[in-house]
């Protein structure tokens, strides 16, 4: 079977199945072909370039940057690209014209496949025309700030990026194209599943989408509402939100009718993915919970959790000789260590010989500083240690009694069911995916309550038979529960599944029935058997499969 | 609904969701934005049913209803660096006069007018402003991606800073190195009134780049205030005569204070030497040199105008074609100032058509 793999590879952020996800899919299932299909940044992939040996060719496009060149369409070429635009603008800012995504991008991306001028247009003054008029028009959903001339620019620009992958080169039958594989399986959502979109509607081609922390959620957070006003604004906040806009990092640069139309794309680009993905694979049930309010539907959908290869490591070693809490995250208000040191004031103040370890580096300059401060006001900075980086994350775990999570949210389950492979005893704020990763091998606490958090931390540390035991439970469920081949096994299903269901080349090529030179077993069984063909357009007909010549046929093949 | 409001706002849990969270509710551009928002605050399934909802989805939804949207409203622009402009008109007055005067001290050989070539040459690249200064242009799937490494934050992006080494920054300081050079290197004519127009035209050089830098910061004013793409092209129309006038004046006046020095210095020989020194300087030069000296103008703002505004192609088109205009029909016969005014003035009102059409464009101020 030929799997095309689509996923963002570019840098300087990893790839989104982080920590050689796809690498270890792709290994795992040595039975099947699978080939890469990259968008990248202008420098290509990412450093330690290297492609595995597993992928059969690796592909890429570049997904920002500098414009690709091309000429601008011509007149007539241009009314085309023009209409599809507009639609597809009148869709994001209209709620009214919701519906009209899918259509656009479809005609746009049979528009670029034509002639290829579709970054030049989007670029052109025309488009940016276009996107203003529909963006002021009266009913439009920019009710409360009207774009200037300024966003006119920026959007414009966004969205010529956004839409790059539709003029990628990989779509059609023949050798490197989309068409010519049996399922598109897409790792991390967002612009890498437009490639899949367009390859479904145009050659039928099924996709699947993982999604390890939801990439429309990422959006969400990752655009901070732009502090204008900034230095009115601040006196009226309240102590806490104000601290924490203090430490809020990057703001992005986007003035709030940009930011509205960029998420108004992504969403309605997640909800077209979610509603065309033949099989949606969300990396926990908390993510589920979303897709599905995204319009997943939840027979759709399964949840396979990310592996690890932490799952072969050995649990860590006798525990430390004085009672140690250990916390591990990045520094930043939204790990909350300043609420599991005020909880470690009050576990101190029971047991003083405690003591602390955080491991994790800043993200906010001086945010460090400030935890110290804390530590100092409370009285116990002599036994509160901040370690920084660790080499390797079991020397983290092997370093406490207890493994504490103090987050306000936890949207990866990744530190969470490392914690739990070493072994230890895990306590944890009830928060985003903490329930369904620790469930009965751990003790959960509201969040923001250093009360609860150090009682439960106290009972841990004082009962040494209900650590090990939890330890113990908890090592056992996360090995069962994010193992690798756990992860290979669940796609080894799907994927047969899929191709049961689809039939491998709808418009002809290599069909089982009319082609001239029928191949047998082209098909899986299931697929004869399986009821519904669901999503088979026409069938190999007859006489269009009989009008290809062989060689072409070998091509597709 | 009376109920309720008897209870008082403190029995309302939304109320005082609201009020906790007011500045993301109001910024939020829908629902699901809360619905993050309220996640990332630590608030789960159980808030949500403290609000008397069945998910924290459907809580962000009546949040959204209920609060209105208010924006923050539009910022000032960013902060503008003054010293900048000024001081990269200095260092082009200064890269531009100081090799025009040593040719004209020295003498127009080919010895001396190659190394004075090189700063000429190089002048657009030194004096352009940092690459992408404007705008703080980042790409939307980059930036907003949460660190995947969860124990501490990864590296900001670095971009791949465009360089300014480009070639038609090049192309564009060759033209300007002809076009300054070529008066001092033609022959014929009056040498101490020609090698005093170029001189000034020299130091206007500076005064070119101060006016494209002055366009191109009222254009990025314009696109923060303007509503419509429409509107910020009237807005513009007027700034582009205004700012090539206002370089002409420089330069008028500097020619002006140039020729007055070289009557002192460079007294004409023979009677009639009544009338002062304002009087000498104004007939030292005829209306043929000056309308040459203004068409030299319009060759160093326009090709500097676009340039700055994201034109650097036809910067690079524009300056040598003047220059090239006028050598030809200097090698025609004709004098200096007349082949300066023929010439390089076909160029510049092609330039200038063409400056007038593409400058007042809301893409050129990016």
């Amino acid at each position: 079977m030929r799997v095309a793999l689509l996923t963002e590879g570019a840098r300087p952020h990893p790839p989104r199945g982080a920590g050689g996800w796809c690498d270890r899919l792709a290994e795992g299932l040595p039975e099947h072909d699978f080939e890469l299909y990259l968008l990248t940044g202008p420098q290509g992939p990412t450093a330690g370039a290297r492609p595995s040996p597993v992928w059969r060719a690796v592909r890429e496009t570049a997904l920002w940057g500098r414009r690709p060149g091309g000429r601008a369409p011509g007149a007539l070429r241009r009314r085309r690209y023009a209409g599809a635009y507009e639609e597809l603008v009148r869709a994001l800012v209209l709620p009214g014209e919701r519906a009209g995504f899918g259509p656009g991008l479809y005609r746009l991306a049979a528009s670029a496949r034509e002639d290829g001028a579709l970054p030049a247009f989007l670029a052109s003054a025309h488009a940016r025309r276009i996107l203003e008029r529909t963006w002021r028009l009266p009913g439009a959903d920019t009710s409360a700030g009207q774009p200037l001339v300024r966003d006119v620019l920026v959007a414009a620009d966004l969205l010529e990026q956004c839409l790059r992958p539709l003029s990628a080169p990989w779509y059609g039958t023949g050798p490197g194209g989309l068409g010519a594989a049996d399922l598109c399986h897409v790792v991390g959502g967002g612009p890498a599943a437009l490639p899949a979109l367009v390859a479904r509607q145009l050659h039928g081609v099924p996709f699947v989408v993982t999604e390890h922390g939801l990439h429309l959620r990422e959006q969400y957070l990752g655009h901070p509402p732009r502090a204008d006003g900034r230095a009115g604004a601040g006196s009226k906040e309240r102590p806490t939100g104000d601290d924490r806009r203090q430490w809020a990092g990057h703001e992005a640069p986007y003035r709030w009718p940009v930011r509205a139309l960029l998420l108004s794309f992504f969403r309605a680009l997640t909800g077209e993915t979610y509603r065309q993905a033949a099989v949606l694979t969300p990396g926990s049930v908390h993510d589920q919970q979303w897709q599905r309010r995204c319009g997943a539907d939840p027979a759709r959908t399964r949840v396979v959790y990310e592996g690890t290869t932490a799952v072969e490591r050995p649990a860590a070693g006798p525990e430390p000789a004085v009672p140690t809490l250990v916390w591990a995250g990045a520094l930043e208000p939204g790990r909350d260590p300043e609420l599991v040191l005020h909880a470690f004031a009050r576990v101190r103040a029971e047991l003083p010989g405690a003591r602390l370890v955080l491991y994790g580096e800043e993200t906010a300059p001086g945010y460090r500083a400030h935890c110290a401060a804390v530590a100092e006001r409370l009285g116990v900075a002599p036994a509160v240690d901040f370690a920084g980086r660790p080499a390797a994350l079991a020397e983290v775990w092997e370093a406490g009694t207890v493994a504490v999570f103090s987050a306000l949210s936890q949207r990866r389950p990744r530190l969470l069911a490392d914690a739990m492979l070493s072994g230890r005893a895990v306590v944890s704020t009830d928060v985003g995916v903490a329930r369904e990763v620790v469930g009965p091998t751990g003790l959960l606490v509201p969040a923001r309550d250093p009360g609860a958090l150090a009682g439960a931390c106290l009972a841990l540390l004082r009962d040494e038979e209900r650590r090990a035991r939890l330890g113990l439970a908890g090592r056992l469920r996360a090995q069962e529960r994010f193992g690798v081949e756990r992860v290979t096994g669940a796609f080894r299903e799907i994927y047969l599944e899929l191709v049961s269901q689809y039939p491998a080349f709808p418009d002809g090529g290599g069909g089982g029935e009319g082609g001239p030179a029928p191949r047998p077993f082209a098909r899986p069984a299931e697929y004869w058997l399986a009821d519904g063909r669901a999503g088979a357009p026409e069938d190999g007909g007859g006489d269009t499969a009989g009008a290809r010549g062989p060689a072409e046929l070998a091509e597709a093949v | 609904m009376s109920g309720t409001a008897s209870l008082g706002g403190s029995a309302d849990p939304v109320r005082e969701v609201m009020a906790e969270h007011r500045e993301l509710c109001e910024r939020a551009v829908d629902p699901l934005e809360i619905a993050a928002g309220l996640e990332e605050a630590g608030l789960g399934p159980d808030a949500a049913a403290r609000c008397r909802h069945a998910d924290l989805f459907s809580l962000a939804e009546e949040l959204y209803a209920r609060v209105p949207r208010r924006p923050p409203p539009p910022g000032p622009v960013g902060p503008r660096r003054r010293g900048a402009a000024a001081r990269a008109a200095l260092t082009a007055a200064a890269l531009a006069v100081l090799p025009c005067a040593g040719v004209a001290a020295l003498g127009a050989r080919w010895p001396v007018l190659l190394p004075a070539a090189v700063p000429l040459v190089l002048l657009p690249v030194l004096t352009a402003p940092p690459a992408g200064s404007f705008p703080p242009f980042v790409p939307p799937f980059v930036l907003p991606r949460r660190p995947a490494d969860p124990l501490g934050p990864v590296p900001p992006p670095r971009w791949p800073a465009g360089s300014r080494w480009r070639p038609a920054a090049l192309g564009y300081g060759l033209g300007l190195a002809a076009l300054l050079l070529l008066p001092l290197a033609a022959p014929g004519g009056d040498r101490s009134t020609a090698v005093a127009l170029a001189l000034a035209a020299a130091v206007s050089a500076g005064s070119a780049e101060r006016a494209a830098r002055w366009y191109r910061q009222v254009g990025h004013g314009h696109l923060g205030a303007a509503a419509t793409l429409a509107e910020f092209r009237s807005r513009m129309r007027p700034v582009l005569p205004v700012a090539v006038a206002l370089h002409l004046a420089v330069l008028g006046a500097l020619s002006f204070a140039a020729l007055a020095v070289s009557a002192v210095v460079a007294p004409r020989p023979g009677p009639g030497h009544g009338g002062g020194l304002l009087h000498l300087a104004a007939e030292r030069a005829g209306p043929v040199p000056w309308a040459a000296q203004g068409v030299l103008g319009l060759l160093l703002v326009l090709p500097a105008l676009l340039a700055r505004c994201g034109r650097p192609g036809a910067a690079a088109l524009g300056a040598p074609a003047g220059a090239a205009a006028t050598l030809g029909l200097l090698v025609l016969g004709r004098p200096l100032p007349s082949a300066l005014l023929l010439g390089g003035g076909a160029v510049a009102a092609a330039l200038l058509a063409y400056a007038g059409a593409v400058l007042g464009r809301a893409g050129s101020h990016r």
